[in-house]
């Protein structure tokens, strides 16, 4: 059962908190959420960038070793995503989080068992919030399956 | 189910006036899940949408062996998948809540009407909805693989 909101001092401050401070709280990390969300569109953008001018070079006969010497240019931006992704993620789960959590009425997990003894709240069932960096981080890699040496031009 | 018994005896022996008041209290409660659990649900296909596009773009990209292209959208999805996978927790949240309160207007009915509260009906009452959400909230758990006919586009466009 989901007991981690109630083992969790912030989330207990957090529904202690008044509607308006709530809120307020809510709003602030909307914004530094945003602004991490923006990081991230300007990291992939800048790794199309590059993609295209690769596939610009392509077009124009580049040869096999120019391509993947170029592909190499992708790494930086793609190591960045990499690196914002994970705490963008949790952030964003914070902050979707606590938005339920500040809905007026809001019940906690734990009393819903009173009703219903056998529900199962999956993703939310963690005992620790921060899991979730290594349920992304372990199962949620695309690249996983390209070869060892696509991987190592991409930096990745 | 014993402490929904306990619920629902308490309720049995507490006043109409004062039930009526709960059940108002518990209807705006649950109307303000649903209509964010609307909104959400809203948002999460907007996600899936552009999700679904991403992932297409770049199946397409590798097949046109522009492996490159099929990396940034296929980066592009993962963010996507991220967000939506995040949207899912909280619409579980709001969809629990939601058939809380739902399960307390319907005690409180049948407090006041003098129903004896029947167990077995208590629990099929576990709405389609919210058992959907549940399962698609493990779902979103099981990522791995996602992406994998995009590589095998990318691996064949290598060779």
């Amino acid at each position: 059962m989901i007991n981690w909101i109630l083992a969790r001092p912030d989330m207990k401050k957090f529904l202690a908190r008044s509607g308006k401070k709530q809120q307020l709280i809510i709003a602030e990390r909307q914004t530094i959420l945003l602004q991490k969300r923006d990081e991230l569109v300007r990291r992939v953008n800048h790794a199309e960038d590059a993609a295209r001018h690769i596939s610009l070079r392509r077009s124009r006969g580049a040869s096999a070793q120019e391509i993947t010497s170029l592909r190499s240019d992708m790494q930086e931006p793609i190591a960045g995503i990499y690196s914002i992704l994970n705490d963008y993620t949790r952030d964003l789960l914070w902050l979707e989080i606590h938005r339920a959590l500040a809905v007026k009425g809001f019940v906690l997990p734990e009393e819903l068992t009173l009703l219903r003894e056998d529900i199962d709240f999956g993703l939310l069932s963690l005992e620790e919030f921060e899991g979730i960096e290594e349920i992304l981080e372990e199962d949620n890699d695309p690249f996983s399956e390209i070869e060892d040496s696509i991987l190592r031009e991409f930096g990745l | 189910m014993a402490k929904a018994n306990e619920i629902y005896s308490r309720l049995s022996k507490t006043r109409p006036k004062t039930l009526n008041k709960l059940e108002v209290a518990h209807s705006e409660d649950k109307g303000r899940f649903t209509k964010l659990s609307q909104d959400l649900v809203h948002k999460i296909g907007t996600e899936e949408f552009e999700y679904d596009s991403e992932m297409q773009n770049s199946k397409k990209s590798a097949g046109n062996s522009d492996i490159e292209s099929a990396v940034v959208h296929a980066l592009r999805a993962k963010i996507l998948r991220h967000e939506i996978l995040a949207r899912r927790s909280s619409l579980l949240l709001m969809r629990a809540n939601e058939f809380y309160h739902s399960t307390m207007i319907r005690m409180i009915r049948d407090a006041r009407l003098g129903i004896e509260l029947d167990e077995d009906k208590l629990k099929i009452m576990l709405p389609p909805e919210l058992k959907d959400v549940l399962l698609e909230s493990i779902k979103g758990t099981r990522t791995k693989g996602l992406l994998e006919p995009i590589l095998d586009e990318a691996k064949r466009s290598e060779n």
